[in-house]
């Protein structure tokens, strides 16, 4: 799935890390999800992305207790892909987008749907995505370009599979970085402003760093819509 | 969000830019045809202020026997698959033909702006798969789309789920359809007898703007 193999690619998170604070303890920080609640406390382990670097604040639950507009997106996939209210869903919210992500009934597709902090003309939900799974993983990450954030700007979102000694997936933004823990076994759904809308396709700079904080792997994936 | 200082900025930049040039980089063990590299182009669209459903349909049998690739939208028209045998649902293969989406985005002569209605001429060659996905079209996204009610359906309309999309050729008689669609590696582009219309999973959907 990462666009082609994995090269060394991801320079952009090597300044951002030397650009940070190694060995400063992590502090809560001010910084603000799209939600508009604060984001949570960098684990300490991953003190040395610096100031830039936000936590996505993730939960894993059962959709029964999504709020409304996470029920929807659920429900909206209930009749085709037999998904029901018992479905476990892991949902992200970070300072670039919003997703929750599940998969249907014998991990045949994985199901989600994407949000920034602009309101959608169609709804809550900016997007809804679809991935077959072969043998449990995806071949392709299904980016969805058109979402649009509150500068205007586009927002591309895409699923990411972790390699297995993963806990957080580092994703390289203009302005820091947005950090994703791995959750439920379940693909990463990252978002990205490095969007090219006459090649329908996003850039993503990716890190995987494991639970003492080393990095584990980094690409760069640059996927194209389709399907 | 903090902003990185100038200096970090310009670090970040530097190492960003160098990123995307990698990326789009090609791995040499990757499976890789040359059809795209050799054969298509990125030719801009030509505006048409006339367009018919018959001249969408002259479009999309150019199409026919031209393969099938995930992500894809270039073929020529000599009627064989330049490339059989992609691997399934990868986007970076560069083989012939249109997916699903990308098929319905360029027989229906759309625009890469999805707040432009306008219809646009894209060359056979032009690799262009465009915005959508089926999950998009299925719910009407885009300024010329819009969800449209199944019985009442008619030629280049379109009958799209969350994971594919085909378009009318022509309805049957028995409640099928003629469908034009890319429908698989396997299978390539084509025309075949389909129950879409029939199946819960299936919404309607039509191109807006046509001129007859």
């Amino acid at each position: 799935m990462h666009d082609p193999s994995r090269f060394a690619v991801a320079l952009a998170l090597t300044a951002l890390a030397l650009s940070g604070c190694a060995g400063h303890r992590a502090r809560a920080r001010p910084s603000l999800l799209v939600d508009g609640t604060r984001a949570p406390a960098l684990p300490e382990v991953l003190a040395s992305l610096g100031k830039g670097a936000v936590m996505s604040r993730v939960r894993v639950l059962p959709a029964a207790r999504l709020d409304p507009r996470g029920r929807a997106c659920v429900e909206g996939f209930r009749h085709e892909f037999g998904v029901s209210s018992r479905t476990i869903v892991v949902e992200r919210t970070g300072a670039f987008g919003a997703s929750i992500t599940f998969v249907s009934p014998h991990r045949r597709v994985v199901l989600g749907c994407d949000r920034t902090a602009q309101p959608s003309p169609s709804g809550v939900w900016c997007a809804r995505s679809v991935g077959r799974l072969f043998d449990g993983r995806l071949h392709d990450g299904r980016v969805d370009v058109l979402c649009v954030g509150p500068t205007g700007g586009r927002v591309g979102f895409a699923w990411v599979e972790p390699t297995r000694r993963a806990r957080w997936i580092v994703v390289a933004q203009p302005s820091g970085a947005e950090v994703e823990e791995i959750a439920a076994g379940l693909p990463v759904r990252i978002a990205t402003r490095d969007v090219d809308s006459a090649a329908s396709s996003a850039t993503f700079a990716v890190a995987e760093y494991d639970s003492a904080g080393s990095e584990v792997a980094r690409y760069g994936l640059r996927a194209r819509v389709a399907g | 969000m903090e902003r990185l200082s100038r200096p970090q900025a310009l670090a970040f930049a530097a190492a960003a830019a160098a990123t995307c040039a990698l990326t789009a980089a090609t791995a040499s063990w990757a499976y890789h045809t040359r059809f795209v590299a050799n054969n298509c182009n990125t030719n801009p669209p030509q505006f048409t202020s006339y367009f018919t459903r018959d001249g969408s349909i002259t479009v999309a049998l150019y199409a026919q026997r031209e393969g099938y690739q995930w992500a894809g939208g270039c073929w020529n028209d000599n009627d064989v698959d330049d490339s059989p045998g992609d691997p399934t649902s990868d986007p970076n293969t560069g083989g012939e033909g249109p997916d699903c989406s990308g098929f319905a985005f360029k027989v229906w002569r759309e625009s890469l702006n999805e707040s432009d209605a306008g219809a646009y001429q894209w060359n056979k060659l032009r690799n262009v798969h465009g915005p959508y996905t089926a999950a998009r079209f299925k719910t009407g996204d885009g300024a010329p789309n819009v969800t449209y009610g199944k019985t009442g359906l008619i030629r280049m309309d379109a009958l799209a789920s969350s994971t594919h999309i085909g378009l009318i050729y022509t309805a049957n008689a028995d409640g099928t359809d003629q469908i034009v669609e890319a429908k698989g590696e396997a299978y390539g582009t084509g025309v075949w007898t389909r129950a879409y219309r029939g199946e819960s999973s299936y919404g309607g959907v039509r191109r807006l703007g046509w001129d007859a």
